[in-house]
């Protein structure tokens, strides 16, 4: 069963998106597409809230958004990170795994 | 740094919103033809595709107006609205539109132009390195009073003993004569020593600053100000090593300061001097100098207060003849600069602060009026389902579009304002140069001008929703029968009066004083006569020459056709002079002073100063001869109360170098307040020049006679330029000289009449706009009233007498906070007290009249309403 992800933590679909970024310039759809791919399913991205979310980067300057032409010949947005977009990538990885291993601790321990 | 990058971001898609919009289209469709694929591959024929993907994605319109939040389009776009909202409304009511975009205008312009002159004199840093490090050292007397100026030898004591301190100057300013354009000229010339520049931490603009080594060097030097490096030099036309002649001698220009750093305020030259040892034995009584220092790092000024009281009290004792060595002040270079300002720079940010308060009274009452007209059209839109907050939002963003928009008017507004009072030579202000409407002040203009919308712009958005749709919709929106709306405007107006009777007071308690300082005698008689102040430089003038040189000029100065009398003093009245310690014989008292003048033969005949007792000096007065004095009547009074002071003797201490001789009386003559006409005047003796040749170098000429001033004055300059060509005479009329010392009262009193003035505009304006508003909304209820027998003349009587009790009780209450507040006026009041009944009841009685004046033709309006018509119109 995947897990939609407006379900998880607010800030995680950011970093989803900026982690998968990190493998170059792609555009919404192949965001999207890459999340669910990686995760073995396990992630499905909800389409109407990750466009809203890459603009939201763009608009704070984590990533930047160019149009060039896609593997079908058309038009397409296509995201990349941005220098400070990376240096939030590393704080928000960081910060996600302290986390998770806290959490991880709680459910094993108490 | 990243608010502006991402508010540049948000503004490239402000800028082509239809782009981003068909931008946005483009990308919804790209991803849904993808996903539509992506299903197409597993299996799905085209059309389910298709709906799978649509499903997925969501809504459409959701989807966009999530991303239009995001980027803050949607916000934009409301704004946008709003403001288009606002201009269609202020167009349609054009009155109140121009009305209140000129008070807007003179409230942020007036405010804005006070914030940038307490800006440029008050808060902002000196223009030097390091500025809160620099401070002043001065002298100070056994009656513990501070005196600016300091002794040579104290100086390089303190320096040697001191530790508080990275580096200390001495520096004297003078007047200089410098040859420019084939004319002889002064400016203003500081003699400084070797550190000068270290301590006030300047660079050159062009070349170097001087040097310790400067002083020693055969070649002089000279460092310029970037004013007389272009107004007198031609910036382009000469580089740093060019000579220039001052006082007769060469020199050469090493390098020119950067604009607006000169300390102290209108030097142009700085000229190295070796303050060296011939000054270390000089008298300490010979206090003649300024000393600065810049604190050593990690001292604290009361660290360096404490050593400098340390070391005071140690050469004091060893040096008990120093009549100024009892005690070190130190004082922060700001102090000393802005000085006297800060006192009606602050009465000047108050008053302003109460005129912008009028200006919100006035404007949220005109709003309130406004909104009420409106009321129907807001019960309409809420019925229609427009939201409460929605409605408010706009109210607000309507009263901050205007508020904007005056807003700019007043930056124009302050910005002549500031320049006017920058270029105004007639109130000498602190760091005038340093002045100008610049990005704090727009800043603080535009914050003003919100701050000002969002506040007059709450006043009807509060009203939204108060009152019941259905009672506003079924009156046709005349209703006023809003009891709490009505009271608001009482009490705005209220407000207004109170605000005004305050400014009121305090321009009435300041004209008071100008009258009484305007009715005080000078002592001499300004009317007709011209100064012309002369400096002989020492190194061609000895004192045998300076006094031959006058020998020479003052005779054939009267002998120039229209020329009544001529007469010289070292010291205008009006100007510094100089005070010192005198021995009286006979009498112990080692702490008695007077001021002491040097004049010439004639000096009380030009200047109409009376001879009360004895006789004045004479040609039989020479060098050669008994050392005689003339007294002042305080100082025949002060000193020999009773008695004739004719043929008594005393000693000036501080004026003559060393073993003072005795000076004999042989006349009195009438005070005269030199120091001004707020000042007493102060205990003085005069001397004659032959008999003081030493300070016969820096002179004033006065001439009087009934030829008109211009041609006076050009006749001396060719007398003085046919005796010595390198002379300048800077020309004045000693009437100028007695308006420029009432400038200061001058200007502040005018400053504060405008202001209150404006204010009772302002609020006689609101009384007959709300009145003539009031009297439009009851029309109907007063022809009611007429056409059931009511009296004209009580329709007149019950408007007027309500504007007369809210005046009155609005003059009462500013009445008391004025008296309340005139008490830190004290300072700039003179021989008025700040509880004058006479002011008081004069501006209450001007107040209360004026709203009656404002209320009387709406009034009158009313009580003309033709009461079928009345009924009729519909």
């Amino acid at each position: 069963m995947p897990l939609p992800t407006d379900e998880l933590l607010q800030g995680t679909l950011d970093l989803l998106i900026l982690r998968t970024l990190t493998r170059g310039s792609m555009h919404g759809w192949a965001v999207s597409h890459r999340i669910q791919e990686t995760s073995r399913d396990a992630l499905r991205v909800n389409q109407g809230s990750l466009y809203p979310a890459l603009h939201r980067l763009e608009d704070e300057g984590l990533v930047r958004s160019e149009w060039g032409v896609s593997e079908l010949g058309r038009r397409a947005r296509f995201y990349e990170l941005t220098a400070a977009g990376r240096r939030q990538l590393a704080r928000e990885t960081a910060t996600w795994e302290r986390f998770a291993e806290a959490v991880q601790l709680v459910l094993r321990l108490a | 740094m990243r608010v502006i990058r991402k508010l540049l971001r948000r503004a490239r898609i402000w800028a082509a919103p239809r782009r981003f919009e068909r931008e946005l289209d483009e990308e919804l469709s790209f991803h849904l033809e993808m996903q539509t694929r992506w299903h197409e591959t597993h299996g799905l024929d085209h059309r389910a595709a298709r709906a799978l993907a649509m499903r997925e994605f969501g809504g459409e319109t959701r989807f966009k107006e999530a991303v239009r939040d995001v980027r803050g389009v949607t916000w934009a776009h409301d704004v946008a609205r709003d403001v288009r909202f606002a201009v269609r409304g202020y167009r349609r009511s054009v009155g109140y539109t121009v009305t209140a975009l000129v008070t807007l205008a003179l409230g942020i312009g007036i405010t804005t132009a006070t914030f940038s002159i307490i800006d440029a004199v008050l808060l902002r840093p000196l223009p030097y390195g390091d500025p809160d490090r620099i401070v002043t050292l001065s002298s100070q007397d056994s009656l513990g009073n501070v005196i600016r100026s300091v002794s040579a030898p104290n100086f390089y004591d303190w320096r040697d003993q001191s530790r508080s301190f990275a580096a200390m100057a001495l520096y004297a300013t003078r007047r200089r004569a410098v040859v420019a354009d084939g004319d002889a000229t002064y400016v203003e010339g500081a003699t400084v020593s070797g550190d000068f520049f270290r301590v006030m931490g300047v660079g050159a603009m062009i070349g170097r600053t001087l040097e310790p080594s400067d002083a020693d060097q055969n070649e002089r030097s000279v460092v310029v100000s970037q004013g007389f490096w272009t107004r007198a030099l031609g910036s382009a036309a000469t580089l740093p090593g060019s000579p220039i002649e001052i006082d007769g001698e060469r020199y050469r220009i090493v390098g020119v300061l950067p604009p607006r750093r000169e300390y102290p305020a209108g030097i142009d030259l700085f000229i190295p001097y070796a303050f060296g040892s011939p000054w270390r034995t000089a008298s300490r009584n010979n206090i003649n100098f300024n000393a600065v220092a810049r604190l050593a790092e990690n001292v604290s000024l009361d660290q360096a207060r404490a050593e400098m009281r340390a070391i005071a009290t140690v050469l004091h004792r060893a040096h008990p003849e120093d009549l100024y060595g009892y005690g070190v002040p130190v004082a922060s270079l700001h102090e000393r600069v802005v000085g006297s300002a800060t006192g009606y720079l602050e009465l000047l940010a108050g008053a302003v602060g109460l005129v912008l308060l009028v200006v919100c009274a006035n404007l949220a009452n005109a709003n309130l009026a406004r909104g009420a007209t409106r009321a129907r059209e807001m019960a309409l839109r809420t019925t229609l389902g427009a939201g409460r907050t929605r409605l408010i939002r706009q109210l607000v963003a309507e009263s901050i579009v205007l508020s904007v928009a005056g807003g700019v008017a007043g930056i124009v507004l302050a910005w002549t304002l500031v320049r006017i009072v920058a270029s105004t030579t007639a109130v000498e202000l602190p760091r005038v140069h340093e002045m100008g409407l610049d990005g704090p002040g727009v800043a603080f203009a535009l914050a003003l001008s919100i701050g000002v919308g969002l506040v007059v712009g709450s006043f009807p958005a509060l009203q939204i929703g108060r009152t019941s749709l259905y009672a506003t919709l079924a009156a046709g929106g005349r209703t006023t029968a809003n009891s709490s709306r009505a009271a608001a405007r009482d009490v705005l107006i209220g407000v207004e009066l109170a605000l005004a009777i305050m400014l009121l007071v305090g321009a009435g308690l300041l004209i008071r004083s100008f009258g009484v300082v305007l009715s005080r005698q000078l002592g001499f008689v300004a009317d007709g006569a011209v100064s012309a102040e002369l400096s002989l430089p020492s190194v061609r003038y000895d004192d045998r020459r300076a006094v031959a040189f006058y020998a020479q000029l003052l005779p054939s100065l009267r002998a120039l056709p229209g020329v009544a009398a001529v007469g010289m003093t070292n010291a205008l009245p009006l100007g510094s002079s100089a005070t010192g310690f005198i021995e009286i014989e006979g009498n112990g008292d080692t702490g008695a002073g007077a001021g002491y003048r040097v004049i010439s033969d004639d000096y009380f005949t030009v200047m109409g100063i009376p001879v009360e007792r004895g006789r004045v000096f004479g040609v039989a007065d020479d060098a050669g001869t008994p050392r005689v004095t003339i007294v002042n009547r305080s100082m025949a009074d002060r000193y020999w109360p009773g008695q004739d002071p004719i043929g008594k003797r005393f000693k000036a201490k501080s004026m003559e170098w060393k073993d003072p001789p005795w000076l004999t009386v042989i006349g009195v003559v009438g005070d005269v307040r030199h120091w001004g006409l707020e000042r007493e005047p102060v205990v003085e003796h005069y001397v004659l020049y032959r008999q003081r040749p030493e300070f016969a170098r820096d002179m004033a000429v006065i001439v009087r006679g009934a030829t008109p001033p211009p041609q006076i004055m050009r006749l001396v300059r060719d007398r003085v330029r046919s005796i010595d060509p390198t002379i300048p005479a800077a020309m004045r009329t000693l009437s100028a000289r007695v308006d420029e010392s009432l400038a200061e009262r001058r200007f502040i009193m005018t400053i504060l009449a405008a202001f209150g003035a404006l204010a009772l505009v302002l609020a006689a304006v609101g009384v007959y706009g709300v009145l003539s508003f009031t009297v439009a909304q009851r029309t109907r209820e007063i022809a009611v009233r007429l056409a059931l027998g009511a009296e004209r003349r009580r329709v007149l009587v019950m408007i007027v007498g309500h504007v007369l009790r809210v005046s009155l009780v609005a003059a009462v209450i500013g009445l008391l906070a004025a008296r309340a507040l005139s008490r830190t006026m004290t300072g700039l009041l003179f021989d008025v007290s700040p509880a004058d009944p006479r002011t008081y009841a004069v501006v209450t009685i001007v107040l209360v009249g004026v709203a009656l004046c404002a209320a009387y033709v709406p009034a009158r309006r009313a009580a003309g309403v033709d009461p079928m018509l009345a009924l009729r119109s519909d």
